[in-house]
């Protein structure tokens, strides 16, 4: 692995049988589709779980207007831009999610087999589409910038903390050190090792991640213009580029942001409010009703 | 969807999460208009058995060891949005954009772009906190929101500065109401009904309310001294041209947000939309606001919306330079001056209420309070008389 944030190169361009309106016409569609798929998933979760031939639980339905929401962040990315190829990769990486919580929910009690069928043929199938115009995508000549660009957004993570940075850099490290003991992170894991960045008071962090999957990143301070504090950026490390791992790399990458924009807003209440902010229905890590938590919390 | 289901379960007690907590034993709540647009399935990421409720006041029953300027036994009213008190926006005032308070923000950055602040007992989008229509609440940044009140007022009488008081004020004030200036609140519920006596609070000339249903409407001609407009008799952009010399309130409040009725076939275009999913609410009102806005006026929405809207009149928007002004209400920025019209005899905000009864009768209350049914305006809410708390189901 390198020590350098590293940005993924694209394959060199090749002549595609499609023309370049063709793709961008298919990823204008998934972006339609996505959208309209999110809306069905947050406004009627209900009756879409019994469509779709699974249990109508409050579990499953939380579950569908999570991915909902998801869902139509990934077709507003595609929609607006004109090589949406990262947020595609990034609905692949949602298609994936999707069939293995499909197959658990499914696993817990079918309501209706030919819902199950069909549903499983329009996930396996939209599975390929996606992949399919995200690969060709990436291929097409030009597509390296605008490549980078989403990606990088898809595994970085920006926040504003009203402090300077002299103080922040001590206490980000007290809290990553705290996160992965805590067991609570996914990306500041138990064993998170950090570094200093020489002549800077940013610093690297290396985790050994969930499922053997190792993470690493930067984090960087600049001063908020106006005297607002501090900018703290965060960057995940690329070291996924080849065959199968670079799949994975996509798929945990598109979370792997998300996940340090998390950590980063953490850090941002305690330093601001010295406390972090927990909710009845976020006390546990799977969603749960907002009820007091009672005998629900398991420490 | 779990819509239109509300149960009284009975649910575990509130505890002290952080330090900055207080627990408050409930003695008053209410039903709030945006407690409806959950109950008819508007806002999405609600869950069965989520605890309702965003107004309510009680006493202090337990403090974290973060909260000095509270003790046992106080006796207070809390501020519907959660708010730090220390990050940017609570340092602007502006309370209901804490950045600190949502710990699902990353689930109203995927809708609305950047998340507001936490809010009780109103869905996992703003933060998934068990609301106040319960016997106890847990009430976070306690040393921030909660305003303890004088014994000699009375629940009915401080309740509302929870929530409809202050929003109807700041939609008031947003519009920066000149003296003499004609002002329309378009929805006469408990909100607009505030909107409209904050705006003669603030110095409007002429206040106009508009709506359907006659006790409303009466109310706001007797308790709150507006004229009013029934939409359903009278062209409402017609009439108000017409109290207007022509021109148009300076000053349009939109008081009744995403649900907004109209019969005809605008309101059937609206419905049809909303069924396909493709808007998330129906925005009659809105729209009459700017279409009847004067030239160079402010249109002040505090009706709330969830999602998308259809049809936005941006051309008249944009070339006759209007402002818009919105927001949930920052509350705590108007705790302490409105409470202090309430003492000094200015205003008595108990008179929109219409019905009282036990929290055990919360089903029915919230099935009275949305078909309007025995001319309900307002509904409090009093636990102790009956066990449970109200869910969704
Ligand atoms: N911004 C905030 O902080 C805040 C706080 C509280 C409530 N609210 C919102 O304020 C709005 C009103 O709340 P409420 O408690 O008074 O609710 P409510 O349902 O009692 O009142 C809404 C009123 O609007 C009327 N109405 C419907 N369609 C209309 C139309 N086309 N023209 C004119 N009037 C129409 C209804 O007849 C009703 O009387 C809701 O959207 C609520 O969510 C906002
Ligand atoms: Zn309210
Ligand atoms: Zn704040």
């Amino acid at each position: 692995m390198s020590q350098n944030p590293k940005l993924p190169h694209s394959t060199p361009p090749q002549r595609s049988r499609r023309g370049t309106d063709g793709y961008e016409r298919l990823a204008k569609g998934l972006g339609w589709f996505s959208i309209g798929l999110g809306a069905a998933e947050l406004f009627a979760a209900g009756p879409l779980a019994r469509f779709i031939g699974i249990r109508d639980t409050g579990r499953h339905r939380a579950t569908l207007r999570a991915f909902g929401v998801r869902e139509m962040g990934a077709g507003v990315g595609i929609l607006s831009r004109q090589r949406p190829q990262g947020w595609l990769w990034a609905r692949f990486a949602g298609d994936i999610l999707d069939i293995g919580s499909y197959l658990s929910a499914a696993s817990e009690g079918v309501t209706s087999a030919g819902g199950v069928a069909l549903t499983l043929t329009s996930l396996a199938g939209v599975t390929a589409l996606d992949m399919y115009c995200a690969s060709q995508m990436s291929r097409l000549p030009g597509s390296a910038t605008a490549d980078q660009q989403s990606r990088r957004a898809a595994h970085s993570a920006i926040i504003t903390i009203d402090r300077p940075a002299e103080e922040l850099s001590g206490r980000l490290r007290d809290f990553i050190r705290m996160r992965g003991e805590s067991g609570e992170s996914r990306v500041f894991t138990s064993g998170v090792q950090l570094s200093d960045q020489p002549g800077t008071q940013g610093l690297r962090w290396r985790a050994p991640g969930i499922g053997g999957m190792a993470v690493a990143g930067s984090i960087r301070f600049e001063p908020a213009p106006a005297n607002r504090g501090t900018i703290v950026r965060a960057e995940l490390d690329s070291p996924w580029n080849t065959g199968a791992a670079r799949i994975a790399g996509k798929v945990f990458k598109f979370a792997g942001g998300e996940f340090v924009q998390n950590e980063l807003r953490k850090f941002k209440q305690l330093v601001e409010t010295g406390e972090m902010a927990v909710s009845d229905a976020t006390v546990t890590t799977s969603p749960r009703e907002a009820q007091p938590a009672g005998e629900l919390v398991h420490a | 969807m779990g819509k239109e289901d509300v149960q009284v379960q009975n649910v575990p007690d509130p505890k002290i999460m952080n330090p900055r907590d207080a627990i408050v034993r409930i003695t008053s709540t209410a039903i709030c208009g945006s407690d409806l647009h959950l109950y008819d399935g508007y806002i999405p990421t609600m869950e069965s058995g989520d605890v309702l409720g965003h107004e309510f006041m009680g006493e202090v029953v337990d403090v974290g060891k973060g909260v000095s300027n509270l003790k046992k036994g106080d006796r207070v009213v809390v501020p519907f949005p959660i708010a730090c008190g220390a990050c940017f926006s609570c340092k602007r005032s502006m309370f209901s954009l804490c950045e600190n308070s949502n710990p699902n923000a990353w689930m109203a950055e995927k809708l609305w772009g950047h998340s507001p602040a936490g809010i009780f007992g109103y869905s996992h989008l703003v933060g998934g906190y068990a609301g106040g229509q319960a016997e106890y609440a847990r009430v976070p940044f306690a040393d921030v929101g909660p305003i303890k009140v004088p014994e000699n007022l009375t629940d009915d009488q401080v309740l509302f500065l929870s929530d409809i008081f202050p929003t109807g004020y700041m939609g008031a004030e947003m519009c920066n109401i000149q003296p003499g200036d004609p002002t329309a609140v378009w929805g006469c519920g408990p909100v607009g009904q505030f909107a409209m006596k904050s705006a003669y609070l603030l110095g409007a000339g002429r206040v106009i309310g508009i709506d359907r249903f006659p006790e409303r409407l009466r109310l706001a001609r007797e308790k709150v001294g507006a004229e009013t407009i029934n939409y359903e008799q009278t062209s409402v952009l017609e009439t108000l041209k017409e109290m207007t010399g022509g021109r148009g309130p300076d000053a349009c409040i939109d008081a009744v947000g995403m649900e907004a009725h109209l019969p005809g076939l605008v309101g059937a275009y609206d419905r049809a939309k909303v069924a396909l999913m493709q808007e998330t609410g129906r925005p009659i009102a809105v729209r009459e606001a700017i279409m009847a806005c004067r030239n160079g006026g402010t249109v002040s929405v505090i009706g709330v919306y969830g999602g998308f809207i259809d049809k936005f009149p941006l051309g008249s928007f944009m070339n006759r330079s209007l402002t818009m002004r919105t927001g949930q209400c920052h509350v705590q920025r108007y705790l302490r001056p409105l409470l202090e019209r309430i003492q000094k005899g200015e205003i008595d905000p108990s008179f929109v209420i219409t019905h009282r009864l036990p929290l055990d009768q919360a089903p029915q209350a919230y099935q009275m309070f949305r078909d309007k049914q025995d001319d309900c305006i307002k509904v409090v809410l009093k636990p102790g008389a009956g066990s449970g708390q109200p869910a969704v189901h």
